[in-house]
């Protein structure tokens, strides 16, 4: 069982390890959501559907589909 | 090295949120100008500088990238440029603009941009956000991975701009850039395909031609004949282009990680950063939300509390130009056209600045604040559920100013089928056009009274008028996200920005191109309409319109009526016969199960082109003369009697009918241009017209009928 970004507790880091799907794949590589890179998740969004995460000091929001595809170590 | 040019090209380019714009302002402060791409809308900023060695530099701000894989439309824009040699915004240099957190992100596009060989200057900005920190680069190392020089400059405090400027003339100089030694390792594959591109293309530039094999689809220099051939030769390859992406991506992150690692020098611990503890309370599951709609309400008292004495100004302004006018120039029909044409209608669009001013000025200040993406990320969900983006929630802030801007910021929607919803139903949204309209039907439906101590009743009449268009604007999304098919996949990735103090030069230099697009686009189209509507409504059918006239005179002698009230009575017995008046005639049949006569039908048809009109040709059809004054116009229309019960024209089921119907209707040629042009087809602005006109139309029809 891989664990995703999605079961990360709040304010949880982890390290990213690969990606589920090619396609999700190379859209988070470019904004930096890198294997071997520290992940941590900082909050859901208040409706549920999206989670913000933290990048070494960037923040990017994206939404549950595409944090379930992000496997960590 | 030396190449004599008159004239250089120069390209901004970098992340979103790096502060390109705000270096922008700064290296071209007020000689700038906007213009569009080729092709396409997306706004071209482009300011002219002079440098100390006497070169003339044309800087060009392109669209934010992380990639030159692109995912949005105004993201494609940078690619379609790059790699095109040919294309007339193609530069001679290219500054990088870097925000010096993170520097990876950036590393991957600039080492992209540096296999194009093209000159690039690697500019750092926000360096005192990063002193702050306690993050520190070794610029020298940096440098030496990227092969170009490596610059450190503060937008905010304007630290370093004259090193930069001095830095950009040894670059225009500099003819070809072959000192990048960290190219990317290509595939047996990718080197096969580079080549057919190039015999059948011609570009010698691998990594350009590397970039056209994965973007042949949507690349638009590409000839259609090119297209096929890439495309079949590409599918007999079995190249995936999605893999090689990530390979590449993946190769390259590999290969500069190490560098900024050694590069970088850390003077203390990371600790929570004042941003941090601000989205605690502003994205808040409670708190969020309660901000959010605190700040929409608060911009909407400030377009009424704050506009209100200058649109008095510009009113009275016009007013006063039209009768000057009239004064200085002979009577005839040139002085009719100048005054009760152009004037009146340019009148009729200026009075908006006010408004618009202090919406694009709040919603600007969100966005450079930061908030903007909170927004975006607070109501992602919510916006899904209705088929929309969450992104969308931008364009719907800013349609209360006006559509126009709002659907022209829906570009950076990747996913089609939300930004083509978010077009269509943006246009719902009330936007400041139909406030007027609102102003004076209002007061037949609702009484002027306190209720509960606090609470104005038009106030809040006018209030439900807003979320009743906000109600359908969601529920038309929905059911286009029941009708519309789409296989294309869906996602939200969107930086949230460190909050920053705005800062004032951008805010204002940004207003300042949004209001002066929106008086530029919209002016011409009413400008047009009100020439014809003149036309229409001063002129008749040879001979019909004397008789109106000689009838009119007859039967005013024999009422005895003053001087006044006999040119008041000739003036709407001559709209009668007028063209406008037969047309309004033509309608009536159609309109009158929703209680409107053919003068209504008139203003209909009138304010088909913009909404804003109504008022005017009200005041027109009533015999006000030229006069746009609001009370007179209530006042008018209060006394007009229906001449089948005897009782008053406006009673509360045809003015709320009527009512319904401007809240509904699209009444926006601008709007419907701007359709066109950003769905590139003519099939979206006529649904866009016939759902919106549906359900004014039967919203109308319900009201009335069942209310009379």
């Amino acid at each position: 069982m891989n664990r995703t970004v999605l079961d990360l507790a709040i304010g949880e880091e982890a390290i990213v390890k690969d990606f589920k799907e090619a396609s999700v794949a190379c859209k988070l590589l470019t904004i930096g959501i890198v294997p071997q890179t520290r992940i941590s998740l900082i909050r859901k969004a208040p409706f549920g559907g999206a989670v913000c995460l933290k990048l070494g000091r960037t923040f990017v929001a994206v939404r549950n589909a595409e944090a379930k595809a992000i496997i960590l170590e | 090295m030396t190449n004599n040019k008159s004239s250089y090209k120069v390209a901004l380019i970098g992340n979103p949120n790096s502060g390109k714009s705000s270096l922008f302002n700064l290296l071209t402060g007020l000689n700038q100008k906007i213009s569009n791409y080729p092709g396409v809308t997306v706004d071209k900023k482009t300011g002219a500088i002079v440098l100390s060695s006497g070169d003339l530099v044309e800087i060009i701000d392109f669209p934010g990238i992380y990639s030159l894989y692109p995912n949005s439309s105004d993201e494609k824009i940078v690619v379609e440029t790059l790699t095109n040699p040919a294309d007339p915004n193609y530069p001679d240099a290219i500054i990088y603009v870097a925000a010096s957190r993170e520097l990876e992100k950036h590393f991957l596009l600039a080492s992209q941009i540096r296999e194009l060989k093209i000159p690039m200057l690697f500019c750092m900005t926000m360096s005192d956000l990063n002193e702050r920190e306690g993050i520190r680069y070794d610029l020298t190392k940096l440098s030496g991975y990227l092969s170009a020089p490596v610059i450190e400059v503060s937008s905010l405090k304007g630290i370093n701009i004259d090193g930069l400027k001095y830095k950009l003339i040894e670059l225009i100089r500099a003819d070809k850039d072959d000192l990048y030694k960290n190219d990317y390792p290509l595939t047996r594959l990718e080197k096969d395909i580079c080549e057919k591109v190039q015999q059948l293309h011609g570009g010698d530039n691998v990594y350009q031609n590397l970039l056209i094999a994965h973007h042949h689809s949507w690349l638009s220099h590409l000839t259609a004949a090119d297209r096929i051939q890439m495309s079949s030769y590409i599918d007999n390859l079995g190249f995936n282009s999605t893999r090689a992406q990530i390979h590449e991506t993946l190769g390259r992150y590999n290969s500069f990680t190490p560098v900024i690692e050694k590069a970088a020098i850390r003077s203390k611990k990371d600790r929570r950063s004042l941003t941090e503890k601000l989205d605690n309370i502003i994205t808040h599951r409670i708190f969020g939300p309660l901000i959010f709609f605190g700040i929409m309400f608060f911009i909407f008292q400030a377009i009424f509390a704050w506009a209100e004495a200058p649109m008095d100004w510009i009113e009275a302004g016009f007013a006063s130009l039209g009768s000057w006018v009239q004064n200085v120039l002979p009577g005839g029909w040139f002085t009719d056209l100048l005054t009760d044409g152009v004037l009146a209608g340019l009148g009729g669009i200026m009075v908006f600045i006010p408004q618009i001013t202090i919406l694009f000025l709040l919603i600007t200040a969100l966005e450079e604040v930061g908030y903007m993406s909170r927004a975006v990320f607070m109501f992602d969900s919510v916006m899904q559920r209705f088929g929309l983006n969450g992104r969308s929630i931008v364009a719907l802030i800013s349609s209360g100013a006006c559509a126009i801007p709002a659907i022209m910021s829906t570009r950076t929607i990747a996913n089609w089928k939300e930004r083509l919803i978010t077009i269509l139903v943006t246009p719902l949204i009330s936007c400041s056009a139909r406030i007027p309209v609102y102003t004076v039907l209002i007061g037949f439906v609702v009484p002027n009274q306190i209720v509960g101590k606090f609470f104005n009743l038009q106030g809040l009449a006018f209030m439900g008028l807003y979320i009743l268009s906000i109600v359908a604007a969601l529920f038309s999304a929905w059911v286009f996200k029941k009708i519309l098919r789409s296989d294309e996949r869906s996602f939200l990735m969107i930086e949230l920005p460190q909050y920053k103090q705005p800062l004032l030069k951008n805010v204002i230099f940004t207003v300042k191109e949004k209001v002066q697009t929106f008086i530029v686009e919209a002016g011409k189209v009413i400008l047009l309409i009100s020439i014809i509507l003149w036309f229409l409504a001063s002129y008749g059918p040879p001979g019909a319109m004397g008789e109106a006239v000689s009838a009119a005179q007859e039967s005013a002698t024999i009422q005895e009526l003053d001087e006044p009230k006999t040119e008041d009575f000739i003036a709407s017995a001559k709209l009668e016969a007028s063209y406008a008046g037969i047309l309004g005639k033509l309608i009536e049949p159609a309109i009158k199960p929703l209680g409107f006569d053919w003068k209504i039908g008139i203003a209909l048809i009138t304010s088909f082109a913009a909404r804003e009109v109504f008022v005017g040709t009200m005041a027109t059809i009533y015999s006000v003369g030229s006069s746009d004054d609001e009370m007179t116009v209530r006042e008018r229309m209060a006394q007009e009697r229906n001449p089948f019960t005897g009782g008053p024209r406006y009673d509360v089921p045809t003015a709320l009918s009527l009512l319904l119907f401007y809240v509904f209707a699209m009444q926006c040629m601008s709007t419907l241009a701007i359709t066109k042009r950003e769905t590139k087809s003519w099939k979206w602005p006529i649904v866009q017209l016939s759902f919106m006109s549906v359900l004014a139309y039967v919203s109308s029809l319900i009201a009335y009928q069942w209310l009379s």
